[in-house]
């Protein structure tokens, strides 16, 4: 029986992932606005104790009866979204980003700080230490303007985290442009506990980590959250950026013994020295096409190109960096064309493992039981007619999307994997997690690591989102135990499958749809 | 400094700032935004717990900020209780209108429905949050501003036009009712699982 206090906590993180659409604001100015010129056309309505007023905008004239305050109200806000040109209704145009190209020794006013992060980013991540964080590298904009910045601080979770952004009084963040922020033109510095999710590495046993990050299109305005535009496009009502507002960024950290990196930009070789941990952080233009490439313990996989992707990779991954040089006057060349060559001659320099128990398979096997829960939620575009009218999200809900009605028949599924931890996790250095093979060669997919310590002989339920394919073939499900995750962290990337490199198998499950 | 490369700065300002718009009232309406920007995760959810539907809780939430905005210059030192206010007499009229049609029972967006949670716990949630829309439409506004909104008894009584008495009834009997009702439909995993065939 669960006691008052427990309903209530219940009820709280039941209802906390309901979050108002990002483009809330915005809808109340288009509604605020198109009530305004419905009102024009209407009859006359007394509303409380307030007197007539007339309001007139697009060349008519209505009166209304509101309070004189209410009245003012709307009639400023109709005024500042139409203009002075009576344009229709619509958000306030984006501040061109050569506005942002202040001359030196000019500060843009500074605006509210940016959302700190998820809790479950926060229970993934670790929460920030404060006294870590520092200012690691910065860079010009190509463009001009703020300089950028990357700065590196450690959590409670053992994660060293990257933030970049526009570099003002010491500090990073963004500048409200490209719709963020409602285009007002200030610098939002960015909270320590800020921080795009992927942006962390485990750090290693003697307080390193090695993290590389190469992000082809990045908003110049370094804001991720509340755009207007689409970096990559292909987002459904929202528009592509335009070039001008996108840079290539290239960033992270190469450990202790890196002392200098050399990168060609715009056909130009530049050689600089690397910061702290081997900090080092390139911006450039935007990039025409950027693969997603994936570490997988020494083997670097594209898994896909994009307009707009972003890479993690312990290794360097950036076609920008031509070489590393470290202390020892060793030499990296990233140039070679195979990945392999590549990953032996730019190995994290420095990475030293954590100390993990020895753990066999005997000691870890345990049973797989794979169960299947209805899906009931998906998302629907609000403007039916998008490219993609509906989408699966027991997630977050995207923009331009609503939580759609219960529909139990869709052509995937939720499936709850459960296996006994017979061997605990009690750091972030080992990880337990499962992985689905498709039938008919139809490949697979990973169910996430269990991100949590896990007891011995706990009982983890995980579970996964997969494709009904119907084939005559097995499903397979692997859950496997990962001693250490290596350098990466691993949080946003694929884990060895397991039972093989680095992962040990706990067991097997296979089943059928029928 | 020249003359045009004086114009040049004054204008990179002026666009910087964004406050070269002599008519736009800023201070009303960046109060509203910082309002709406503060309250609107909470008014949300309590939508959703008089609503029991995330859609419906969007359009009421919205509905309920228009009206708030249209008598912002009016409103006192509560203009969460006043939104409440605003939400609660929305979904009478919305409840009205779909009296004939099927109660909806879908639970909100879980995004924790991921590896950080175990799934008991995220369906026991799912259970509470259900179970909150099947109490009576006052214990769904009573529990919404007192846990969601985190009013005390005598706020509570104030947005609701209530007794504190009432407040404190309609509470301890929601609450009741819920533990009722979970354990009447005491989820589990294995008793949702029904399409997979095992293998073996």
């Amino acid at each position: 029986m669960l006691s008052d206090e427990e309903l209530v906590d219940g009820l709280r993180s039941g209802l906390a992932p309901l979050r108002p659409s990002a483009d809330l604001i915005e809808r109340l100015r288009e509604r605020a606005v198109a009530d305004q010129l419905h009102n024009q056309g209407s009859r006359p309505s007394r509303v409380g104790s307030g007197r007539a007023a007339v309001l007139r905008a697009g060349g008519r004239s209505a009166s209304i009866a509101l309070p004189i305050g209410a009245t003012l109200a709307i009639f400023v806000l109709a005024l500042a979204l139409l203009g002075h040109g009576h344009r229709p209704a619509a958000p306030r145009q984006p501040i061109p980003v050569s506005a942002t190209a202040v001359p030196p020794g000019f500060l843009l006013p500074t605006g509210r700080a940016e959302a700190p992060l998820a809790p479950v980013q926060k229970r993934i991540l670790g929460a920030a230490i404060p006294r870590t964080a520092k200012l690691v590298a910065q860079a010009a904009d190509p463009r001009g303007g703020l300089p950028w910045g990357l700065r590196s601080f450690r959590t409670t979770k053992d994660k060293t985290c990257l933030q970049v952004g526009r570099l003002q009084s010491g500090t990073i963040g963004a500048i409200g442009q490209n719709g963020a922020w409602s285009n007002d033109g200030r610098f939002h510095p960015f909270a320590l506990s800020f921080n795009p999710p992927g942006d962390c590495a485990q750090t290693d046993r003697d307080g390193h980590a090695f993290e590389n990050i190469a992000a082809g299109n990045t908003l110049a305005n370094a804001d991720i959250q509340g755009s207007s535009c689409a970096p990559g496009g292909g987002v459904p009502h929202r528009p592509a950026c335009p070039q001008s507002a996108l840079r290539s960024l290239t960033f992270g950290l190469l450990g202790p013994d890196a002392v200098s990196i050399t990168y060609t930009l715009d056909g130009r070789l530049y050689t600089k020295p690397t910061g702290p941990d081997g900090a080092y952080l390139i911006v450039g233009p935007p990039m025409s096409l950027t693969c997603h490439v994936v570490d997988l313990h020494g083997h670097r996989q594209t898994t896909g190109c994009g307009s707009g992707g972003e890479s993690i990779s312990p290794t360097i991954v950036s076609d920008v960096i031509d070489s590393v040089t470290y202390q020892d006057g060793h030499v990296c060349q990233t140039t070679s064309p195979d990945p392999r060559l590549l990953n032996a001659a730019c190995p994290p320099v420095g990475y030293v493992a954590p100390r993990v128990p020895h753990v066999s398979a005997v000691q870890l096997a345990s049973p797989v039981t794979v169960k299947s829960l209805r899906l009931e939620r998906y998302c629907v575009a609000r403007r039916p007619g998008a490219s993609t009218f509906r989408l699966l999200c027991d997630g977050p809900v995207p923009d331009g999307y609503r939580l759609g009605p219960n529909n139990p028949a869709y052509d995937e599924m939720l499936v709850a994997i459960a296996w006994t931890a017979r061997v605990a996790v009690t750091t972030p250095n080992s990880l337990y997690d499962a992985e689905i093979q498709y039938p008919c060669n139809q490949g697979g997919s990973g169910a996430g690591p269990i991100p949590t310590n896990v007891r011995a002989g706990q009982r983890i339920v995980q579970h996964a989102q997969i494709p009904i394919i119907r084939c005559k073939g097995s499903y397979t499900v692997s859950v496997g135990y990962v001693p250490n995750v290596g350098p990466t962290g691993s949080e946003q990337l694929g884990e060895p499958t397991p039972g093989t490199g680095g992962s040990i198998l706990v067991g097997q499950h296979s089943f059928n749809i029928r | 400094m020249s003359r045009c490369n004086r114009c040049a700065l004054q204008d990179v300002l002026r666009g910087v700032s964004g406050n070269h718009d002599p008519v736009r009232a800023e201070p009303l309406d960046a109060a509203f935004e910082r309002f709406v920007a503060a309250a609107a995760p909470a008014l949300l959810r309590s939508a959703f717990v008089l609503t029991g539907d995330h859609a419906d809780a969007e359009d009421l939430l919205q509905a309920a900020l228009l009206q708030t905005l249209r008598r912002w210059s009016t409103i006192g030192s509560s203009p969460t209780g006043y939104a409440f206010r605003v939400l609660v007499n929305l979904s009478h009229d919305q409840l009205r209108a779909q009296r004939r049609q099927p109660l909806r029972a879908s639970a909100p967006a879980t995004v924790e429905v991921s590896a950080a949670d175990e799934l008991e716990r995220v369906l026991e949630r799912d259970a509470i949050v259900t179970a909150v829309g099947r109490l009576s439409r006052a214990q769904r506004e009573v529990l919404a501003c007192r846990f969601v909104l985190d009013l005390d008894v005598a706020q509570t009584a104030r947005t609701l036009g209530l007794p504190d008495g009432t407040v404190k009834s309609h509470t301890a009997r929601a609450l009741s009712r819920m533990r009722e009702l979970l354990a009447e439909d005491a989820i589990t995993t294995g008793d949702a699982s029904s399409e997979v065939r095992h293998a073996e």
